[in-house]
């Protein structure tokens, strides 16, 4: 546990010791609210649950912000050559990934909560909108916070694939959207059932957990595709003292 | 599993190690015995970095075995890591920490408890002389401190064997001379394995020497050894003068002397230089000669060769070639 709370605090310590984790957490706030209130005058007039809208809002700024803690966790140490010091300490390579991931989804988690927490204030710029359920706003957090999970461990896995950190942003930023879009990709194929569509649909889990429907099958979807990540990562980590 | 040889620190018994199709390191065995400084040369792309990493358990032998104070590398991976400090080339630091955070970072890393990292970072800083420089940044660090901040890490948890890739590589003179007094220092209580460029480096702070290429050993021994092994006696070198050819006729029918060359210098005297098999029996043979002869005789003496021509014979004798580096 010492040597995995050793490697948390020093990734928080590179993303909160230096001005990049708060003008990112910043910008990420100020994008979604801004897509929020952008989102709120498209739909006057239409029938839309205002947690729904808002949490989708943080949902499509979700991959740059999940973007720019994943490109250097690895990347950066294969760069600079510390991936060496660090894997030949006496610390196990799922204990390395583990922290690691950990380090990132506190960030994200700063992120997403500072872009929730918002909401209140969001709905005092917005005529006509009073009360925010806040049950609505539990469910909605819920499940962004799944899919959070799920998108930072496929983050930590394309950063553990490269040295290069732009390569890792650019790969980083499209394997993390490629879960969050599956719908209109999925789409494209006219022989895809629209039940199977609206199954793995992110904004559909998004707009379930939001009315209240805690559904498992989303949760555990997203579940298991983070341990399933994250076991292909660690294998990763391992696999290159053989290769 | 145990190696039964209590007075063995490293044994790397037939490593093997490829990368693709290409065979880096080609079926390698060694002992380095406790307390020893054994130095590892050869030229780019010999396989000295691989092997290091092996033995530091960065990298699996593809073939082969590890053990490090008796603990097998594969089976103890754990034990062999707190019995090892690896310094790896060009000593990759965290450049946004301190000297202090990061030796601190390191030795949670390292498993040890709050109160023992804090005596042993003290301890440490001093060994290295690094005491004023503790509350730097690593990024605003020289190249030498930075290495010297590596050194620390590496002695941080008392291990009894340092593997050191090139501590010196891209260090000024000073420099230099600095990093290798520290290891020199560390000498007393632990067994080093390095490797080096610098030949004259190897000469002046190992005990022993293994000349690496293409993947092989292909000469081990103690410099001063090597240097008389390669040679197969010494290279003697004498300014005479005289008539030319009956001289060199008479040196040419000595017994102990072969390989006569003969050149005149500037102000008429020859310079004859010619192999003398034995430890000085050629320089004896050609005194007495010289004598009976009358001939004028100004200098005499062996020639010393340094690992530097060693080394350049043998790795020229068996090519070197660039290999794909992990």
């Amino acid at each position: 546990m010492r040597k995995f709370m050793a490697l948390f605090r020093k990734e928080l310590g590179a993303v909160f010791l230096s001005p990049l984790g708060y003008v990112t957490v910043a910008v990420y706030m100020s994008a979604t609210g801004w897509t929020f209130l952008q989102a709120v005058q498209a739909q006057v007039g239409s029938r839309m649950q205002l947690e729904a809208l808002h949490a989708i809002s943080v949902l499509i700024w979700m991959p740059v912000l999940i973007t720019v803690i994943c490109m250097r966790l690895f990347a950066e140490e294969k760069r600079v050559g510390t991936i060496e010091t660090l894997l030949t300490t006496s610390v196990p390579d799922v204990t390395v990934v583990l922290a690691k991931y950990c380090g990132a989804m506190a960030f994200v988690l700063v992120g997403l909560g500072g872009a929730l927490a918002s909401l209140p204030l969001l709905v005092m710029q917005a005529p006509g909108i009073e009360v925010v359920d806040g049950a609505a706003l539990l469910g909605a957090s819920i499940m962004l916070v799944l899919v959070a999970m799920c998108c930072t461990s496929i983050g930590v896995l394309v950063s553990l694939l490269t040295r290069n950190q732009i390569v890792a942003a650019i790969c980083c930023f499209w394997a993390i959207c490629v879960p969050l879009m599956i719908k209109p990709l999925m789409q494209a194929f006219p022989y895809v059932r629209q039940e199977v569509l609206d199954r793995l649909s992110v904004e559909q889990h998004i707009l379930l957990y939001t009315g209240g429907i805690l559904q498992a099958p989303p949760a555990v979807l997203y579940l298991t595709i983070t341990v399933l990540m994250l076991f292909s990562a660690v294998r990763i980590l391992e696999s290159r003292r053989w290769i | 599993m145990q190696t039964l040889d209590e007075t063995i620190m490293i044994r790397a018994r037939a490593l093997h190690r490829n990368f693709g199709r290409h065979p880096a390191v080609q079926g390698i065995s060694f002992d380095v015995h406790k307390g020893e400084i054994v130095g590892l040369l050869g030229p780019n792309g010999a396989g000295k970095t691989t092997t290091l990493r092996m033995l530091a358990g960065f990298l699996r032998p593809s073939a082969g075995q590890v053990f490090i104070d008796g603990v097998d590398g594969y089976d103890g991976e754990e034990d062999v890591r707190n019995r090892v400090g690896y310094l790896p080339e060009n000593a990759p630091l965290y450049g946004d920490m301190r000297v202090r955070e990061y030796l601190a970072f390191r030795g949670r890393l390292k498993g040890m408890g709050r109160r023992a990292l804090r005596q042993r970072i003290d301890a440490v800083l001093i060994m290295c002389d690094l005491r004023d420089r503790a509350r730097s940044l690593i990024r605003t660090l020289s190249k030498g401190y930075r290495q010297r901040v590596g050194l620390a890490d590496c002695l941080l948890h008392e291990p009894p064997c340092l593997i050191l890739d090139e501590p010196t590589i891209g260090l000024d003179p000073n420099q230099i001379r600095q990093v290798r007094t520290l290891i020199q220092s560390f000498a007393e209580s632990h067994t080093i394995l390095l490797s080096t460029h610098i030949l004259s480096e190897a000469e002046l702070l190992c005990d022993r020497v293994m000349i690496m290429n293409r993947g092989s050993i292909i000469a081990a021994d103690t410099p001063s050894a090597l240097a008389g092994l390669r040679q197969g006696g010494e290279q003697i070198v004498a300014e005479v003068r005289g008539p030319a050819d009956a001289i060199v006729a008479a040196v040419q029918q000595l017994p102990d002397v072969q390989d006569v060359r003969c050149s005149r210098l500037a102000d008429d005297w020859l310079r004859l230089c010619f192999l003398g098999r034995g430890q000085g029996e050629g320089r004896m043979q050609f005194h007495t000669l010289a004598c009976q002869e009358h001939w004028g005789v100004r200098e005499l003496r062996a020639e010393v060769r340094h690992l530097e021509d060693v080394f350049a014979a043998l790795t020229a004798e068996s090519g070197s070639e660039e290999v794909p580096r992990a």
